[in-house]
């Protein structure tokens, strides 16, 4: 692989809930504006790994996270980081969409009203640009005072994602952003995140394999609790190293 | 064809129940609101009870007492909720504080009543009056209101908090400002359901607030005085201790006719109270899910 630089990096990194570990030591670099896929058979800690990655495991109650992980070469467990700083770095789109009880717009603009913006203009200008980067604005532009629980689970997906964009992250992690989308809709956020790519770095998982290949750059493949390997894309999926991952991609399990 | 039969039945003897105990209530409360609506007059709503028939006084304090418990219990009822149902949630000591909050809410009112009397009246010498009062209903009322709180804030799904916290938004801004008003009318109605119980609250009182309603003046608003009707060291006897000490004592011929004549109030007004919660209520969930 070429050289470049890592947003994140992890060193064996173990999940425990409860007594139960779910995550066996994983290890894996994300680099910089890159799209990196997630990929295994349901229940293989995609979504456990992808918690730890903006410390959204610590709401949960006993869970353990043990091992490294760094961004930008700083801990992200260690004891003096301020985890509310850190997420708005980390964004993450959940596999439920997650609306609050607001209108769509408030939704949008919810992260920046709380860190204090109150200029109109300029709210209307995020709100804008992140629901466009989300594929939705066209859709959405005439009742932007509507409820966001009314919408469809699909353009709800979207306006999460709308709402992680408004806090211009660096990192933005989803959890099969698109498992609730039609093919269009997925084209539309398959597009935005090849676009968001240039200024982002991006954690996709996926369950989809076409999706994977077509727009990620680097592609891990998790069974069990393990990391079975991480590779190029193209080099994954044409020549995988690994049994598991050729049986896995020529859909003999999962 | 058996299930449907079945299910016919038990729906049918499911409306009867109901029925009956809609039945119930309704010949109840008409019955003391027909017996008592003879002493309901304008000067029995309006005059002191030293200067005949009148509640005037009986009814500000209730009222009075009611403010003064809401002002106190509220805070510390919805801080306890949020701290067991959001930060403490599934901790130990979560569980334990439940089961104290739990055995709280089955005490006796009488004992709450004796505990204010020994603590606040005879210890701190507060004396019989507004503010022991409120003390005691404040006990009397936190297990309920914090378990209705909790349970309000339940409802609202876990996933709130995680999306809020994962757009980089703190938890305590995602409790005030997703959580606290996605809970509110549930809210609502818990303080409304306790404020009932406590307007009608007469053991805990008796003894902490005390039997006698002086003569108040509703002009005078300096507190520290006797007579001012805001003076919080005044004793302050409420409806429910006025019908309880009007058939205890059984004093004059219109004995009978005030205890009526104030029940028929006490339940108007806690009646009243539900119905505007009710119109809050939806009115609150309205703005929420526009
Ligand atoms: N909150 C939780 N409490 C307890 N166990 C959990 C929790 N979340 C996940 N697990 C367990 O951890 C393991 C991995 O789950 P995870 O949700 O990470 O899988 P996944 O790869 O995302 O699956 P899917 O593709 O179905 O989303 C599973 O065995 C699951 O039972
Ligand atoms: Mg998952």
């Amino acid at each position: 692989m070429i050289m470049t630089e890592n947003s994140l990096t992890t060193k064996d990194v173990k999940v425990s809930y409860g007594q139960h570990e779910s995550l066996h030591g994983v290890t894996l670099d994300f680099p910089k504006n890159q799209i990196t896929a997630l990929m295994g058979p349901s229940g293989c800690g995609k979504s456990t790994f992808l918690r730890c990655l903006n410390r959204s495991n610590d709401l949960l109650p006993d869970v353990t996270v043990s091992g490294e992980i760094e961004f930008e070469q700083q801990d992200i467990y260690g004891p003096k980081v301020n985890v509310v700083a850190l997420r708005t770095q980390i964004g993450m789109v959940y596999q439920q969409p997650t609306p609050f009880p607001f209108s769509i717009y408030e939704n949008v603009i919810f992260s920046q009203r709380m860190i204090g913006l109150h200029d109109r203009q300029k709210a209307d200008e995020i709100v804008e640009r992140s629901l466009r980067q989300a594929a939705i604005w066209d859709e959405v532009k005439d009742r932007l005072q509507r409820s966001a629980q009314s919408l469809s689970g699909g353009q709800q997906q979207r306006v999460c994602l709308a709402s992680v964009l408004a806090g211009a992250p660096e990192v933005i992690l989803l959890d099969e952003p698109t498992s609730a989308l039609d093919p269009i809709a997925s084209a539309k956020i398959e597009g935005t995140l090849l676009s968001l790519k240039d200024s982002y770095t991006i954690v996709i998982v996926t369950h989809n394999l076409q999706q994977a290949s077509r727009i990620s750059d680097q592609t891990a493949f998790l069974l069990n609790g393990d990391l079975v390997e991480a590779d190029a894309t193209k080099t994954i999926f044409m020549t995988p190293r690994e049994q598991a991952t050729s049986d896995y991609l020529n859909g003999k399990f999962g | 064809m058996n299930r449907y039969r079945n299910d016919k039945f038990a729906r049918g003897l499911i409306y009867t129940i109901v029925g009956a105990i809609i039945a119930l209530i309704a010949v109840f409360i008409g019955y003391l609101l027909v017996q008592g609506w003879s002493t309901i007059s304008w000067s029995f709503l309006t005059t002191a009870s030293d200067d005949g028939l009148g509640i005037r006084d009986q009814l500000f304090n209730s009222l009075y007492l009611l403010i003064l418990t809401l002002l106190l219990s509220f805070p510390i009822a919805l801080g306890s909720a949020i701290a067991l149902t959001i930060y403490g949630k599934k901790s130990r000591f979560a569980a334990i504080a439940e089961m104290a909050i739990q055995a709280l809410s089955s005490l006796p009112s009488i004992i709450i009543g004796l505990f204010g009397f020994l603590l606040l009246v005879l210890k701190f010498k507060i004396g019989f009056s507004v503010l022991s009062g409120a003390i005691a209903l404040t006990f009397f009322n936190l297990p309920i209101l914090t378990q209705s709180i909790s349970l309000a804030i339940a409802t609202v799904p876990e996933a709130r908090m995680t999306a809020g916290v994962s757009l980089g938004v703190s938890k305590w801004h995602t409790i005030t400002k997703v959580i606290l008003p996605e809970a509110m009318p549930g809210m609502i109605s818990g303080i409304v359901l306790s404020a009932g119980r406590v307007f009608g609250e007469a053991a805990a009182l008796i003894y902490t607030a005390g039997q006698s309603a002086p003569k108040l003046d509703y002009l005078n608003w300096n507190i520290f005085d006797a007579n001012s009707f805001l003076n919080p060291l005044r004793p302050a006897e409420t409806l429910a201790v006025h019908i309880w000490k009007v058939n205890t004592e059984g004093l004059g011929a219109n004995a009978e006719a005030i205890s009526k004549g104030t029940i028929v109030i006490l339940i108007l007004t806690i009646l009243v109270f539900n119905l505007l919660a009710r119109q809050l209520s939806h009115r609150l969930q309205r703005k929420i899910y526009r």
